[in-house]
């Protein structure tokens, strides 16, 4: 048995070049006797504790590990959504606001959503008022007041409603009928809600943005449809693309059926976007 | 030798203790985010509102990033000095899922923040 003292034989003895110098010898036998589980030798090139010979393989990882970086990468964007750039500026010379609730869901959920949506928003709108209920039926009359107050300061009002099926509607009726003309879009991630398309219209809005599934998994079609809305997509297009990509994913992980389908239909015009008028007089 | 020395002698010597670190720090990070979440929209509020988004990301990126540099420069040292076995159950069973949750938590960061 070689003794931890001992040093490899020279270069002479026919070793492999890898230990031709002393020092590097001399680590090896350090390390030998630092790792005494193993009563064997380290042979050059080998891993410590080991006599078996590993090749220093040094090539075949500088191409397999930025290879497997890129795989992970390249997954984590086909399964989430490749970067969406800015369109066109956002600077029209009108202001907007964005009204958001999200209703009372798990924890998880409503820090997700909040995650998520608030960056966006903030960064599409130049105020942004946020709301999550505690309870069922809480923020009603923040809600209201949210709206309102949007109304009345910025030329343009987005709403939106992250909730299952709901009937927010009833909760901003009582504001003026003249500043509901303000709101611009409305979008609702709530199941079988495309159905209120035309009261939200007939209250003001000028576009709305509905689920008609019943269990519809609305939230798919949400990610994909929020991140173009912003980045200045026109309407109908970030809805066709976000139907698109949502529709791709339920497929993918077996979700995709008539009851469960993220699919949203727009009312409204397509071509309004984030920067643009709603198109009344 | 003491047990504890001992498996961290045999995990360098056999070139896994980064990806066991890897692994660590998926796990630490799902942790710490159940732990943002349920601070924030748990039945008490723990952390102030203004909190919500900064801890996440901080968590998201801080984890995310250290999780990434553990699995990718743990798989490059299995693959160029481990054992071509132990590489080889490590590597895709290990340091790519990590991998996977590094980057992923560093990319969904970026998006969600709509830096991209």
């Amino acid at each position: 048995m070689l003794q931890p003292a001992q040093a490899p034989p020279s270069a002479a003895d026919g070793t492999p070049a890898i230990i031709k110098s002393a020092p590097i010898a001399a680590r090896h036998a350090g390390r030998f006797t630092r790792h005494t589980y193993h009563e064997k030798p380290i042979a050059p090139g080998c891993a410590v504790g080991s006599c078996d010979p590993v090749p220093d393989r040094r090539r075949l990882a500088l191409v397999v590990t930025p290879a497997l970086a890129i795989l992970a990468l390249t997954l984590v964007i086909i399964v989430g959504d490749r970067p969406i750039l800015r369109q066109r500026s956002l600077d029209t010379g009108t202001t907007r606001a964005a009204v958001a609730i999200r209703d009372h869901v798990i924890p998880f959920q409503k820090w997700g959503t909040k995650l998520f949506t608030l960056p966006h928003l903030e960064d599409g709108y130049d105020k942004v008022y946020y709301l999550t209920q505690a309870t069922f039926g809480d923020q009603r009359h923040e809600l209201a007041a949210a709206v309102e107050e949007a109304l009345r300061r910025y030329d343009e009002v987005d709403i939106f409603l992250l909730a299952h099926g709901n009937f927010f509607i009833d909760w901003i009726s009582g504001i003026d009928p003249a500043l509901r003309q303000k709101i611009r879009l409305v979008y609702n991630t709530g199941c079988g809600n495309a159905s209120q398309a035309n009261l939200w219209l007939a209250e003001g809005a000028d576009a709305y943005v509905g689920h008609p599934a019943l269990h519809s998994v609305s939230p798919a079609f949400y990610f994909y449809f929020l991140r173009r809305w912003v980045r200045g997509y026109p309407l109908g297009e970030a809805v066709a693309e976000a139907n698109r990509a949502a529709a791709r994913r339920l497929d993918w992980f077996g979700q995709a059926s008539p009851l469960t389908d993220a699919t949203a239909v727009l009312f409204g015009p397509a071509e309004l976007w984030i920067g643009g008028g709603g198109g009344k007089p | 030798m003491n047990p504890l020395a001992r498996a961290a002698a045999w995990l360098r010597a056999e070139n896994l203790a980064m990806p066991l670190a890897a692994l660590l720090v998926a796990i630490a990070e799902i942790v710490s985010l159940w732990a943002v979440w349920t601070a924030s929209f748990g039945p008490v509020r723990r952390i102030p509102e203004w909190a919500d988004l900064p801890l996440g990301h901080a968590v998201m990126w801080g984890l995310g990033l250290a999780g990434s540099l553990l699995s990718i420069a743990g798989a490059y040292r299995l693959v160029r000095r481990g054992r071509a076995w132990v590489a080889a159950v490590v590597v895709p069973l290990v340091c790519f899922p990590t991998m996977v949750v590094g980057l992923g938590s560093l990319y969904s960061s970026l998006v969600v923040a709509a830096i991209l």
